[in-house]
């Protein structure tokens, strides 16, 4: 375990996320600089460089290593969730850029928000000690509920902002008690004293209670049945470039944190304890993605809003999601298995992808054309051929087929979770199947839209350059990983080693 | 303290916890679900220092100095976004509060 | 029945019945007065820290809580000139019967689980070796600049950009400079 000074080099990136933000606003305060175009170069500037130095190796152990009086981990893990994080947070400042829906005087603001949320999560992934799961988890949400309520002058916005707000904090609070009653069972906040209470003398009644709580909490972060009334709402009412923000990093937080805590508290355990936690935990989280995964797809059938859809669809990832942490038996006994793991991992990378890219289009569309309803998508495979070609890679993607990267992922999960063999896991594969099915409709319905009907509106929807490069940029890798996936597989396997 | 045991300590911690969790999800008022919203977090409060008074471990209370900063902070935002509403509704009533639909 | 029980039971009733004034409609309807109920509990809450030797967070307490926090929301409750609730009704939603009858179970099942649980605990003796100053400045103090100086740090961070995004989210649409 490592005292205070000596763990400063486990920190740099989000060091220079910190130093992102005060540059930010620093340069905010001050008319010349107060322009659109220096703010996002500065944000873009603070990621980039942190995330060079993610890829370059720093702050990256080869092992494990206990920083900060064992409050955090820094190992590959955190490492290659890092790459995630500074990722989306990279794209999404440039998607505001271009965006009309962030107005120029809020920009510096927001920049500012994405960077020290961008940093929230980063500890989100490593935490190890109670109190800074819910502090990290805190940090990322309070910044949620701000970038939420951005569009000031639109109602639902703020209405949107404000429920998250109350059950958000509600979902928090519900998780702190449960850590409160860890904390009296355990007699200190680490998550190294609760498991060795786990080990020691099982956890029934209060442990269990509380450790349910926890989950409650992580759950709503994840947008998980039945937690996941606010997610429409807010992704409906936050600008479209934050609503893909919100879509892919605060969800991949919410499971690397879920990650971080399955494997501190049941990963390699022995003992009977442990192993019944364990199962009893898989089929919980078993039966939550099943329904995640049906109501998300189910309700986004019905939906006009092509945002409202996306909401559905991320909703119903987060189960497909699920089934992959669902595999926690695996990650017991004396030899732990992580492919579950790894796969959830696997997926969040290409998520990241094909859903920034779908929101991209719909940010250019929103902008060109002032409407995010299906009916605004008519003819743009005339009007506007790429945005429409990459459009329609990114949701063949969301549905899963071949050869795309989507289908990759998808596999990865299904096969993770029947190599577990028993039943209740194979249902849970054929659930997913199921729902990978029902998805094709509405996705495809928005291809069909595209290209095949006629629209009263036949002006060309530009894309603008930019955009048009980083959609190329995306595109690429939802189908490149579809067929070469061993780096990507390679890169999974820093979780957890 | 030898004259109170532990168990009555955490049973008042679980009461003003659930009494808070039944106020957010009831009430209609935004600002009195953020009041119950406090009140959880007292009773979270209530009970870490209950448990590291018979542990005597002080971490604890340094957890809980930590909880309450999280909350102020929290209880900022979220009469921020109350004041947003209320621009918008001229009200702060969360029931009509309800444009979004499906 | 000893001194300390009847002070304890005093003011976890006090405490108890002023959340209850918070949240149940008939007495918390005009806002000012749910914000008044919710200052006493805290109160109290404060009174019981000083029973479970918190001193420090005992007074944080009162002036971070009853202090900040709630001239906060009876600013705001001003600041809007809001008037009791409108006498519509309960508006009693399936949703919202199933809430309290949850919460009442919850509450029994936490409870009970707590008090099987905790049977027979005995406190640490504070005034013997290593344990004088628990709950005090030097106490907390030291433990927030060595184990948990990174949640500290955090938390500074935390709070201000709470106070930015605060700004960001409530101010008016024309003018505002950043």
């Amino acid at each position: 375990m490592l005292g205070n000074g000596a763990s400063l080099a486990y920190v740099i990136p989000e060091g220079i996320l910190g130093v992102t933000v005060a540059l930010v606003m620093a340069l905010g305060s001050f008319k010349p600089t107060r322009t659109r175009g220096v703010l996002a170069a500065a944000g873009i500037a603070g990621m980039a460089a942190a995330l060079a130095a993610t890829a370059a190796g720093v702050s990256w152990p080869d092992g494990t290593v206990l920083a900060f009086h064992g409050n955090i981990v820094s190992d590959g893990m955190v490492a290659v969730f890092r790459l995630v994080f500074l990722l989306t947070g990279l794209l999404t400042i440039v998607f505001a850029y271009g965006s009309d829906e962030v107005d120029t005087r809020d920009f510096g603001d927001m920049t500012a928000m994405i960077a020290a949320s961008v940093m929230g999560m980063c500890f989100m992934a490593a935490a190890a000690d109670l109190l800074m799961m819910y502090l990290a988890m805190e940090f990322v949400g309070i910044l949620s509920y701000v970038l939420a309520g951005l569009k000031r002058e639109d109602q639902r916005s703020s209405e949107a902002a404000l429920k998250y707000v109350i059950f958000g904090a509600a979902s928090s609070g519900v998780a702190l008690f449960g850590m409160s009653l860890l904390y009296g069972i355990a007699g200190d906040t680490s998550l190294a004293a609760v498991r060795a209470v786990l080990v020691g003398h099982g956890f029934e009644p209060l442990g269990l209670m509380a450790l349910v709580m926890i989950l409650a909490g992580l759950g709503y972060k994840m947008a998980a049945v039945p937690f996941h009334m606010w997610c429409p709402d807010v992704y409906q009412g936050a600008p479209t470039p934050i609503t893909a923000f919100f879509s892919v990093a605060p969800k991949a937080a919410g499971f690397a944190l879920t990650l971080r805590l399955m494997d501190l508290l049941l990963g390699g355990i022995d003992g009977d304890a442990g192993a019944s936690l364990g199962h009893g935990l898989a089929v919980l989280i078993g039966l939550v993605s099943m329904a995640t995964m049906t109501v998300g797809n189910l309700s986004a059938l019905k939906q006009t809003s092509v945002k409202r859809l996306l909401a559905y669809s991320s909703i119903a990832h987060a189960g497909y999601l699920l089934m992959g942490v669902a595999t926690i038996p695996a990650i017991m006994g004396p030899s732990p298995d992580y492919t579950g793991f790894r796969a959830v991992f696997f997926y969040l990378v290409i998520y990241l992808f094909m859903n920034l890219g779908a929101f991209l289009v719909v940010t250019r569309v929103v902008t060109r054309l002032g409407s995010d309803d299906v009916s605004a998508f008519r003819s743009l495979g005339r009007r506007s051929p790429l945005a429409a070609v990459v459009m329609a890679i990114f949701l063949f993607s969301l549905v899963g087929l071949p050869p795309t990267a989507g289908f990759a992922g998808k596999f990865y999960l299904f096969y993770a979770i029947l190599s577990q063999g028993s039943a209740f896991f194979y249902i849970l594969a054929l659930v997913g199947v199921a729902n990978s099915f029902i998805s094709l409709f509405y996705y495809a319905r928005i291809v069909r839209v595209m290209f095949l009907d006629k629209s009263p509106d036949t002006r060309p929807v530009p894309v603008g350059a930019l955009a048009a490069v980083v959609l190329v940029i995306l595109a690429i890798p939802t189908i490149l990983f579809g067929i070469w996936f061993g780096p990507l597989v390679d890169l999974a396997g820093w979780v957890f080693i | 303290m030898t004259g109170v045991p532990l168990s009555h300590f955490l049973v008042l911690a679980v009461a003003l916890f659930t009494i808070g969790a039944v106020g957010v999800v009831t009430r209609r008022n935004a600002l009195v679900a953020l009041m119950s919203l406090e009140l959880m977090l007292n009773g979270v409060n209530v009970a870490f220092l209950a448990f590291a008074r018979w542990r005597g471990d002080a971490l604890a209370n340094a957890a809980v100095f930590i909880v309450m900063a999280v909350a102020a902070a929290e209880v900022a935002v979220g009469l921020a976004l109350v004041i947003a509403l209320f621009r918008h509704n001229r009200s702060v009533d969360l029931d009509e509060a309800t444009r979004m639909k499906g | 029945m000893t001194a300390e029980l009847l002070i304890f039971y005093f003011m976890a009733i006090m405490a108890v019945g002023g959340a209850v004034c918070v949240v149940l409609p008939p007495f918390g309807r005009n806002p000012l007065h749910a914000a008044l109920a919710l200052l006493v509990s805290f109160f109290f809450v404060a009174g019981i820290f000083v029973m479970l030797s918190a001193h420090l967070v005992a007074v944080l307490q009162i002036l971070v809580y009853a202090g900040a926090v709630m001239v906060l929301f009876v600013f705001v409750v001003m600041l809007l000139n809001l008037k009791k609730d409108e006498l519509k009704g309960a508006r009693w939603t399936p949703w919202k019967v199933f809430g309290v009858g949850a919460g009442l179970v919850m509450f029994t099942k936490l409870a009970l689980a707590v008090v099987v649980v905790t049977e027979g605990e005995t406190p640490v003796n504070l005034a013997a070796e290593g344990f004088t100053g628990y709950g005090g400045i030097h106490d907390v103090g030291a433990a927030l600049v060595t184990t948990y100086l990174l949640p500290f740090e955090l938390t500074s961070i935390l709070l201000l950009v709470a106070i930015i995004g605060a700004v960001l989210v409530a101010r008016r649409q024309t003018g505002g400079a950043s």
